[in-house]
């Protein structure tokens, strides 16, 4: 763990051999100062010597303008630094996120994988830059001033050194323990961001059950306990600085009381410049101590957060491609599912499975539909077919000699999918470019081919900025119907080899549908598709219906084979025909 | 309920004052902890001062005086003077502890009731306004906000509070040492307040453009990451890459900015405050050789002189922060200026039961934010039904059927017409009432990542037998699913419920809503992705729930709405037709083209 935080500086080696440079600058140059003060006591003042005066001043000046120019560098060099190791730890986790397969997404909700992002990030980059500043500085400026005090009088040195150790040890004992307390708060506050997350997201729900009261007293539960928690936290830091002043303030009694007593028996003689250089000293020490503790304390906490990072950047990819995987273009071949058995990741391996032992056969350019109950497995099977998840047991092999989908690139195969899902996803921004999204160097006017060709267009053009209007989050200002509209143009434009359609028509009426259905029908032409629906009109001109019911093929055929056969199927259409003639019946000849 | 009260004051001081003076009204009640708190700091600094004179009258009459010859009393001095010290420092150190906590406790006790205010203000801000914000930002600012304000208040603000009281203390002490020190050690003053307010300005204007760059990066993460699906089915990783290293190293300019500002202001400051700090020193000590002044006020000098510069520095800091925090407050008051709905939750005493009966009357809507020349999304739609009955709506896509029964629990205003429920205006009505009597299943359902049986009994506020609960999931056809699910009832659906297929969802919010048992009934376009079978068995099922109940069906299978009292076919935002399942396929038109088409009878 701390390895690998320590690789993170890596690429940055020269920066940081310069910014710790700039903190031994600084810390010693403080000590240097007290030091100075001492002299305009005892040389300047002591000796009545102006001379004297003046060669401290110019020396006290310099180190001013020494001073500044290395804490300038020392900030600048911990910035950047933090800066840099911040953006690249974004970068490669998210690049991992884009590797990562839905089993992770099915489980981590979305808000948790920001936090890896934002939060977590911002406190590992904290910690080794103006963490590891601030300890550097602080043990650097508390050995620097031990030295200083050890030279001026060994045995006032001694005294503090006696307290000094202790006193960090306790600090770093007792913030560790304010630190644990703060930790809760941490995990409350990330409870109270969890709730605030999903009350936006599902505000509609909540408004429209009307149960705004209810949610508002659950919230305000756990406000309440933060606030409890978050006061005995600040409490308790409160105690800390008060703590150590105290402590302090003995050793510096100590001190007058040694001094004093050593004036007095006429021994060795301190000089009152060293007595304020002490007090200088312990004074100034408070601050070190002080960061020193709170660095040690909260690294804990990020090191925490690196290490979910780490675990983040560690989680296997399920999906993955097979070493040597090919980028060619997917032959113009069948594809068919051999002996797959399927569960989900997420599920104990003891449930059963979702598709056992499934077999299927589809030729090129043959459309096929699933039907059947819901939860039946229609929506797996095409996840499956995309790679989304990838077969527990079995393969879904290409061609033939057939080979395993998994010798092609993902990118390789999911470049060539029309998918439309069954819960239609937009993304914020204009229809323009989210119908882009399939295909990213099409033109406008490619683009409002496609939008015709499903019969988008109609609607999007009699809005107010046509295709530059703006969907909204998910696409919450368009219909449901519109979105899958747009969600299938999307998918026409990437002029695919497969087309995978779950549910793309759903919310759509009949005849925008007939009208969808017959200009995408010259487009599946020669192409492999996959038809899921449950109104049967979208279905009945497929080359093949498959009937899927816990997880298997209990019928396959064409919409007139199922239908001369007494099953499922007909069942299905006859019940959904018989009110027909009922009608028919009621309308008489 | 007065911490509800003071909830609702903090949040209106929020919302009416920007600013500073915002975060000052927000303390309402606890500001008397907090000027105690700063009161206490007084005192607890002046015994810090009063060490430094105690240093000096130990320098000046034993260790100076004894260098001339034995001083008679020294060893009790040095005692007193050493308990003395001790004594100081640990008043010194329980009134800061003390006053830390009670600022802490008006800081925690203010962030609560601004967690509480606007958490419930988010609940009552109508559609529209979600429509056109983004759940990151809004989540920002409840959180991070929030966060930054009680930060503010905890630290900084009691920290200006501390720092100029820390000057004032100081100088006075200088001028009870030296006239003449304290005048030259003040000249820096200005010119460091002049400093720290300078960077404040560019310093916080940085950090702002740092934010929104940050809340920008999310937004794409954010977006991502919901969009997974999507994402990868169109394998556009490398695109969404390449869009969030855009932000992520614009996010990384900003941040440098900010460093470099921070870089030029602390080493600046530095200068000015060593420069000062060498002036004084130099003037002391000329003076002290003069015997001017004695060695013991030098040495005092040399101490509290720190206490001089050090708070000025610490001033240009705490502005920055507080500025902060004033910035974070006006974003969580632009929320709260935003006009929520008047829910009148008060009424619910009064409730009659509502009965059922609607009628709208030339209704025409315009979507908030869409252009006044557009032609609006509802049209002049009227109907109207007795109570109990089957309204049905059908039509295109877009043609206005959801944004027709949406309307009915007041979700969004309408411009033109009238709406009467039970023969009252629906406007007389309280909202809050009139959703708690008006079930809707969504077209898009949505289930939050609880177990499946909080889902159901979401809807309602008492608590529930699992008999109930599993009745109502009877209703929807969806019990059996359950029960084969590795942890029953209790089973966690993903987040957004991702892990049910699309109909079990559906049927997850229908039976949350059949939990509800609802005067009027919405079933918005409910049972779209079930099957035809399952399909029937919950209308089957929800003919006992429906009895006596207004239902609003919408549906673009014929057969799912056929039974209906009456069916509205719309199109374009009008209602083109109307009438029985009998009627309307003698009339023709556009039902029996639908019909004709979903049945498959040739057309
Ligand atoms: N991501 C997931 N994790 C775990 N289980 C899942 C997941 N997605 C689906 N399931 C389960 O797998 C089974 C099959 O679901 P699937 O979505 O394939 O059904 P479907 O046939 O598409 O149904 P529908 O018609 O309702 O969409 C269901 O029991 C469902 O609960
Ligand atoms: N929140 C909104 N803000 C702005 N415009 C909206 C909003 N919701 C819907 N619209 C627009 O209003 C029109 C009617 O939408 P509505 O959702 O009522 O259609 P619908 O008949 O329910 O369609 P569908 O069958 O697709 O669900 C559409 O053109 C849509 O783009
Ligand atoms: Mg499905
Ligand atoms: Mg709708």
């Amino acid at each position: 763990m701390l390895r690998r935080l320590v690789e993170l500086f890596g690429p940055y080696k020269r920066q940081v051999v310069l910014y710790v440079v700039a903190i031994a600058f600084v810390s010693v140059g403080d000590g240097v100062f007290t030091l100075l003060g001492k002299a305009f006591v005892d040389d300047a003042i002591g000796g009545r010597d102006t001379a004297a005066l003046t060669r401290i001043a110019i020396a006290y000046g310099s180190l001013i303008l020494f001073q500044s120019v290395s804490v300038w560098a020392m900030i600048r060099f911990a910035g950047t630094l933090g800066e840099s190791i911040g953006y690249s730890l974004r970068r490669r986790a998210f690049a991992h996120l884009q590797r990562l397969s839905l089993d992770f997404y099915d489980r981590t909700a979305v808000g948790r994988i920001v936090s890896r992002l934002t939060s977590d990030t911002e406190r590992v980059t904290e910690l080794m830059s103006w963490g590891l500043l601030d300890v550097g500085w602080s043990v650097l400026n508390i050995g620097a001033a031990l030295v200083f005090m050890l030279v001026i009088d060994w045995r006032l040195g001694l005294i503090v050194l006696g307290v000094v150790p202790p006193l960090v040890y306790a600090a770093v004992r007792f913030r560790s323990h304010i630190v644990d307390q703060f930790r809760r708060v941490r995990a409350l506050h990330a409870r109270i961001t969890g709730t605030l997350n999903e009350a936006v997201t599902g505000v509609r729900v909540i408004k429209s059950l009307a149960r705004e009261n209810t949610n508002n007293t659950e919230f305000s539960a756990l406000t309440g306990s933060l606030r409890d928690r978050a006061y005995r936290a600040a409490y308790l830091s409160a105690m800390f600085l008060p703590a150590v002043q105290l402590i302090t303030s003995l050793a510096l009694g100590a001190v007058v009381v040694l001094s004093g007593i050593d004036t007095n028996l006429g021994g060795d003689r301190i000089s009152v410049g060293s007595v304020q250089a002490f007090f200088g000293y312990v004074t100034f020490m408070l601050w070190p101590i002080q960061e020193m503790a709170r660095v040690f304390a909260e690294m804990q906490q990020s090191l925490a957060s690196g290490e979910r990072i780490f675990s983040l950047l560690d989680t296997p990819v399920l999906v993955q491609d097979l070493p040597g995987a090919s980028e060619r273009p997917l032959p113009h071949a069948a594809l068919s599912f051999d002996r797959v058995t399927f569960r989900y990741p997420s599920t104990p391996a003891a449930a059963p499975p979702v598709l056992d032992d499934f077999s299927l056969r589809v030729e090129p350019g043959e459309t096929v539909a699933l039907v059947g109950p819901t939860g039946g497995g229609k929506s797996t099977i095409v996840s499956l077919i995309a790679r989304f998840y990838e077969p527990t047991a079995g393969a879904i092999r290409v061609g033939s000699p057939s080979t395993d989908y998994r010798a092609f690139s993902q990118r390789a195969w999911q470049a060539r999918l029309g998918m439309v899902l069954q819960s239609p996803h937009l993304f914020s921004g204009t229809i323009r470019e989210n119908i882009r999204y399939g295909r990213l160097d099409a033109t406008d006017a490619e683009l409002e081919a496609a939008a015709r060709l499903t019969g988008a267009d109609e609607f999007i053009s009699a809005l107010a900025d046509g295709y530059s209007s703006e969907v909204g989050e998910g696409g919450t200002l368009l219909s449901v119907g519109q979105k899958q509209l747009v969600s299938l143009t999307r998918a026409v434009l990437v002029e695919p080899d497969i087309f995978i359609l779950d549910e793309a028509t759903s919310s759509i009426d009949s005849l925008s549908e007939l009208h969808v259905q017959r200009s995408i029908e010259q487009l599946m032409e020669g192409r492999m598709s996959f038809v899921i629906a449950h109104r049967l009109s979208t279905v009945r001109r497929a080359d093949r219906i498959l009937v899927i019911d816990g997880g298997r093929v209990v019928e396959s055929g064409t919409h007139h084979e199922l239908l001369a056969t007494d099953g499922r199927y007909r069942r299905l259409y006859s019940n959904a025909a018989a009110p027909s003639a009922e009608v028919t019946d009621s309308l008489g000849p | 309920m007065s911490d509800h009260a003071a909830a609702t004051r903090t949040t209106l001081a929020l919302r009416d004052a920007r600013g500073v003076s915002a975060l000052w009204r927000a303390l309402d009640d606890t500001r008397v902890g907090y000027v105690v708190a700063v009161a206490l700091l007084a005192v607890a600094l002046a015994a810090r001062s009063a060490t430094f004179l105690l240093l000096r009258t130990f320098v000046d009459e034993v260790l100076v005086a004894s260098a001339a010859g034995p001083v008679p009393d020294a060893l009790v001095r040095t005692w007193t003077t050493a308990v003395a010290f001790v004594a100081l420092a640990t008043v010194l150190a329980l009134l800061t502890l003390i006053a830390d906590a009670l600022a802490a406790r008006a800081a925690e006790t203010t962030a609560q009731r601004i967690r509480d205010g606007l958490h419930a203000h988010l609940l009552r801000l109508p559609f529209a306004y979600h429509d056109a914000a983004s759940t990151g930002d809004l989540v920002q600012r409840a959180s991070s906000d929030v966060d930054s304000v009680r930060r503010t208040l905890h630290k900084h603000t009691i920290g200006v509070g501390r720092v100029v009281l820390i000057f004032a203390v100081n100088v006075a002490t200088l001028w009870a040492l030296s006239p003449t020190l304290m005048l030259v050690s003040l000249p820096g003053v200005p010119l460091n307040v002049l400093l720290s307010f300078l960077f404040h300005r560019r310093i916080s204007d940085s950090y702002e453009a740092m934010q929104a760059q940050d809340a920008r990066m999310t937004t794409v993460l954010q977006e991502n990451a919901s969009g997974v699906r999507v994402v990868k089915a169109f394998a556009r990783q490398q695109h969404e890459i390449e869009k969030f290293d855009t932000e992520n190293r614009a996010r990384r300019q900003r941040a440098l900015h900010l460093v470099g500002l921070h870089a030029g202001f602390w080493p600046a400051s530095d200068l000015i405050g060593g420069t000062q700090m060498l002036v004084g020193l130099v003037v002391g000590a000329t003076m002290a050789i003069d015997g001017t002044i004695s060695v013991g006020t030098f040495v005092a000098y040399s101490g509290l002189i720190v206490w001089i510069i050090w708070p000025l520095r610490e001033l240009g800091r705490l502005v920055v922060e507080v500025s902060k925090g004033a910035v974070s407050a006006d974003r969580i008051g632009a929320v709260l200026r935003s006009d929520p709905e008047l829910l009148d939750e008060s009424a619910d005493e009064q409730a009659a039961p509502i009965s059922g009966e609607v009628s709208y009357d030339r209704v025409t809507l315009r979507y908030p934010g869409t252009a006044e020349d557009a032609s609006p999304v509802l049209d002049q739609v009227s109907f109207r039904c007795r109570a109990g009955e089957v309204i049905a709506l059908l039509g295109h896509t877009g043609s206005g059927k959801t944004s027709v029964v949406n309307l009915l629990p007041r979700f969004y205003e309408y411009q033109g017409g009238s709406i009467r429920l039970d023969d009252r205006p629906l406007e007389s009505i309280p909202k809050h009432l009139l959703r708690q009597q008006i079930g809707t299943v969504d077209q898009e359902p949505l289930l939050f990542s609880a177990s499946v049986r909080d889902n159901i009994t979401y809807g309602v506020a008492r608590s529930v037998s699992d008999d109930e609960v599993e009745a109502a999931a009877e209703a929807a056809a969806i019990h059996d699913v359950i029960a084969e699910l590795p942890d029953g009832y209790q089973t966690i659906v993903g987040e957004r419920g991702v892990t049910l297929s699309g109909g079990q969802r559906q049927r997850v919010t229908i039976a949350r809503t059949v939990l509800r048992a609802p005067a009027i009934l919405i079933l918005d376009d409910s049972t779209s992705s079930v099957d035809i079978q399952t399909e029937s068995r919950i209308w089957a099922a929800l003919q006992q729930l429906m009895e006596g109940r207004t239902t609003f069906i919408i549906a673009h299978r014929v057969q799912s709405l056929m039974r209906a009292d009456q069916i509205l076919v719309m199109a374009k935002g009008r209602v083109v037709q109307r009438g029985t399942h009998a009627q309307l396929l003698a009339t023709g038109g556009l039902y029996r083209k639908l019909y004709q088409l979903q049945v498959g009878a040739p057309s």
